[in-house]
């Protein structure tokens, strides 16, 4: 088997490096971008496809769900690109073969797309919800394709009521790694927390697809976006010296996604935290570590942040590499400056989370809290220059002073608006679109 | 051709070899005849490169200059080092705020054996907001001294060599800055240089590194440069004296420096005649920031009756001075005897009596 050329991986690292005596907590963001696909023949990555469509009960109200759904799933198919496996799942309260109708994965061709999408026509709803049995399927598909880039689309319109939560933790747990796996809530019966913690074990996106008629631009996209990564299981690997602590490490941009918890030890002073496949696209990550503070004038190297992909053998593979540094100063107009990039990316992580936590507690009748947390909410997104967060969360509240954060909650909010907020609470924007963070 | 610097001493027939290639020379060879290494000049040898354990772990392995184990900035030959050419010497340390020495010294003697000796010294000062000084800082004082090395050993003038060679520097910093297209702030540095010959001190400099005159018995010393900052204006100006004028908060902001975007003037060039022996010091301001005097430093450096220990000594006990204060910066302390020469004239420096130079010595 040929080897596709990998991608040409830069890093960069955006810090304040000096630090003052005594202190030993060293940030930075670090941002990697990949070129994608090598153009040419090898240049094609090899990829298997698996989308699961919700075919229960509740999927007939509104009918134009279902309808939706199968179109969505058709136009899916066509996006598959030519000779990539895949297979098409019914999700109920079980998990039913719909294309081929027995557990493997068909190469795409004119045929087998045809015939795929004939199957999906025929699709029924009928049944109850238990998405640990879904992906237990995708899991069995995806065996014996390990050397491609193992994509899924998950696609629900309610709550996983069938089975305890335990169970789905569980299915998750065993999928980590297995495959990547982006999720779509149609409708505003699901619930968010479900999806976005089956989209962060797995490295995928969540989003809330309101208006059924979206759907299938929606699936295309995802299924070309899986067909453009060039290459999978990419991680992370962060050196720290001895006697360090990991803080946390965070995905930033483009969307919030703590991996503090996914470290897997490689090493005695390494470690590697998965951040899936990779095509052309950027992505930042905000490392946080705590050092043995040094003196003035001791230089340590804080972290060696390296891209590493692991090829079928377990083999790691350098694809870039980054240095975070402390360097300890008496300067204070050197040690108290804030590198822009930690600033800005710390508000845009503080907004995730003060979004959730507010909505969370609008729920729960706690208003005041729920007043505090989404004005802190508004300040961050305008002061960062978030537009597409300041207008969902103009939807939720009305806004009386975007500076101060001063806000009222409003009396009546569309369930859908409020999804939308929850589920696109982790989208950041990048540096250099605020006005404030100068 | 008559100048007699540009040929070997005559001298009764000695077994010698080339410093370049070990062939046998003759004692008459200007140059070897084998490789053209130049017989009658000898410099400084660079930082070593040998690879230190880590002072803080013990810890042998490096990645990426930093330790393996406890990630600590490996150790540096830079961070300090002493070199002693018997009538030059000098000692560049790190200091104790700093993680790397920006600083970096070079000197040659010429024709030493020859009727007309000169010691050449070039100490530079890497401007620590810039992106590796360090590159600056050593490039531009290698860069110096092969110039002036050169333009000597061709019988040419002391003061426009100097001028010329510190251009060469500017240059060879400028093509460095290349190298770092997509930084505001590629590698820059200051510079100091010192030729000494019999009759006359030529000093050249760009910033805030400097020249002393430290004289012996009695003689009057003092500072040759005035530096390229506001307050080296001020007193320079005569509005105020150093201690105060240094006490202004952006005082030691630099005007003037050896970089890709550096101001277009000329480098400072003087000359001076000493009417007696003494030295003459090149440092960087981590020395110079601790003990500013002239007479202080010629009394540091030993030059007081009984204290004389020799030149090694003295760049050590100087640089201690100002490790004890504190260490702000990199210190770098490079000095050459005046006259020119190696023992047994050097004892002079204490013993004799000769007069103390005059007021008038400096020429703008």
């Amino acid at each position: 088997m040929s080897t596709p050329t990998l991608p040409q991986f830069t890093v960069s690292v955006y810090q304040n490096e000096f630090l003052p005596e005594g202190a030993g907590e060293v940030n930075a963001i670090v941002t990697v971008t990949s070129s994608g696909a090598v153009a040419g023949p090898t240049g094609a990555a090899r990829a298997a496809q698996v989308i699961m469509v919700d075919c229960s009960g509740s999927m007939d109200y509104p009918s134009a769900k279902m309808s939706a759904a199968r179109q969505a799933t058709k136009a899916a198919i066509d996006a598959i690109r030519e000779g990539v496996p895949f297979a098409v799942v019914a999700g109920t309260h079980v998990a039913r073969m719909v294309f081929p109708t027995t557990e493997y994965l068909v190469p795409a061709d004119v045929s087998t797309r045809a015939a795929a999408k004939a199957a999906v026509d025929r699709l029924t709803a009928g049944g109850g919800t238990a998405i640990s049995q879904w992906l237990s399927l995708a899991d069995r598909l995806f065996t014996g394709h390990e050397d491609a880039i193992r994509h899924a689309i998950l696609l629900t319109d309610g709550k996983d009521e069938h089975e305890s939560p335990d169970d789905l933790a569980l299915a998750i747990a065993r999928c980590e790694g297995r495959f990547t796996c982006d999720c779509r809530g149609i409708g505003t019966d699901w619930v968010v927390a479900e999806l976005r913690r089956i989209a962060g074990g797995l490295l995928g996106s969540v989003d809330i697809v309101a208006d059924p008629i979206n759907l299938a631009d929606d699936f295309r996209a995802m299924v070309e976006g899986a067909m453009g990564k060039a290459v999978a299981d990419v991680r992370l690997r962060l050196w720290s010296p001895q006697g360090s602590t990991i803080k946390f490490v965070k995905q930033v941009a483009p969307t919030v996604l703590d991996l503090s918890g996914r470290r897997l030890q490689t090493g005695p002073l390494a470690g590697d935290y998965p951040t899936g496949a990779w095509g052309a696209e950027s992505r930042d990550y905000h490392v946080c570590v705590a050092v043995r503070p040094g003196s003035v004038g001791d230089e340590m190297l804080a972290v060696r942040a390296s891209l590493v992909s692991i090829d079928g053998s377990g083999q790691a593979q350098v694809l870039g590499q980054g240095l975070v540094r402390a360097v300890w100063t008496d300067d204070a107009a050197l040690s108290t400056k804030m590198n822009r990039q930690v600033a800005h990316y710390t508000g845009q992580a503080e907004l995730a989370d003060v979004i959730q936590a507010g909505l969370e507690a609008r729920k729960v009748g706690d208003y005041d809290t729920a007043t505090a947390k989404l004005g802190r909410a508004v300040q961050l997104a305008a002061a960062s220059g978030n537009d597409d967060t300041t207008r969902l969360l103009s939807k939720v509240v009305d806004v009386e002073d975007p500076a101060t954060g001063t806000v009222r909650l409003k009396a009546r909010v569309n369930d859908a608006d409020e999804m939308a907020l929850d589920t696109r609470s982790s989208k950041t924007v990048r540096v250099g679109k605020g006005n404030s963070q100068g | 051709m008559t100048d007699p610097r540009t040929q070997a001493p005559p001298g009764p027939p000695d077994a010698r070899t080339c410093s370049g290639c070990g062939a046998h020379v003759l004692p008459g060879d200007g140059y070897c005849e084998e490789c053209g290494t130049d017989l009658l000049v000898r410099r400084n040898a660079p930082p070593g490169s040998a690879t230190l354990p880590c002072p803080d772990c013990g810890g042998t392995a490096f990645t990426d200059g930093y330790c393996d184990n406890c990630g600590r900035l490996a150790p540096s030959p830079r961070d300090r080092w002493e070199r002693d050419l018997g009538v030059v010497a000098g000692v560049s340390d790190r200091g104790l705020r700093h993680s790397r020495n920006e600083d970096s010294m070079a000197f040659a003697v010429i024709g030493e054996d020859t009727e007309y000796p000169a010691s050449v010294i070039v100490v530079c000062d890497g401007v620590s907001s810039s992106i590796d000084p360090q590159r600056a800082s050593q490039l531009a004082a290698n860069t110096t001294l092969d110039h002036l090395v050169r333009a000597l050993r061709q019988g040419e003038p002391a003061p426009a060599s100097t001028s010329a060679a510190i251009q060469s520097a500017q240059q060879a910093v400028t093509t460095l800055a290349e190298e770092y297209r997509d930084r505001s702030d590629a590698p820059s540095c200051t510079i100091a240089t010192a030729v000494v010959e019999r009759g006359r001190v030529t000093v050249g400099w760009v910033g805030d590194s400097r020249v002393y005159w430290l004289a012996a018995d009695g003689g009057v010393s003092r500072r040759l440069t005035d530096d390229d900052t506001w307050a080296g204006q001020l007193i320079a100006g005569g509005a105020v004296n150093e201690a105060e004028a240094y006490k202004a908060p952006h005082a030691h902001a630099i005007l003037r420096w050896i970089g890709p975007d550096a101001p277009p003037e000329p480098p400072h060039v003087r000359d001076f005649a000493p009417e007696g022996p003494g030295l003459v010091l090149a440092c960087s301001d981590g020395l110079w920031n601790y003990v500013w005097d002239a007479a202080d430093l010629a009394g540091l450096a030993g030059l007081t009756a009984n204290g004389w220990s020799g030149l090694a000594a003295a760049c050590v006990s100087l640089t201690a001075v100002a490790l004890q204060g504190g260490g702000q910066d990199n210190i770098t302390t490079v000095l050459a005897y005046y006259p020119p020469t190696a023992s047994p004239e050097t004892t002079e420096i204490v013993s004799s009596n000769g007069t103390a130079p005059s007021d008038e010595g400096i020429e703008p």
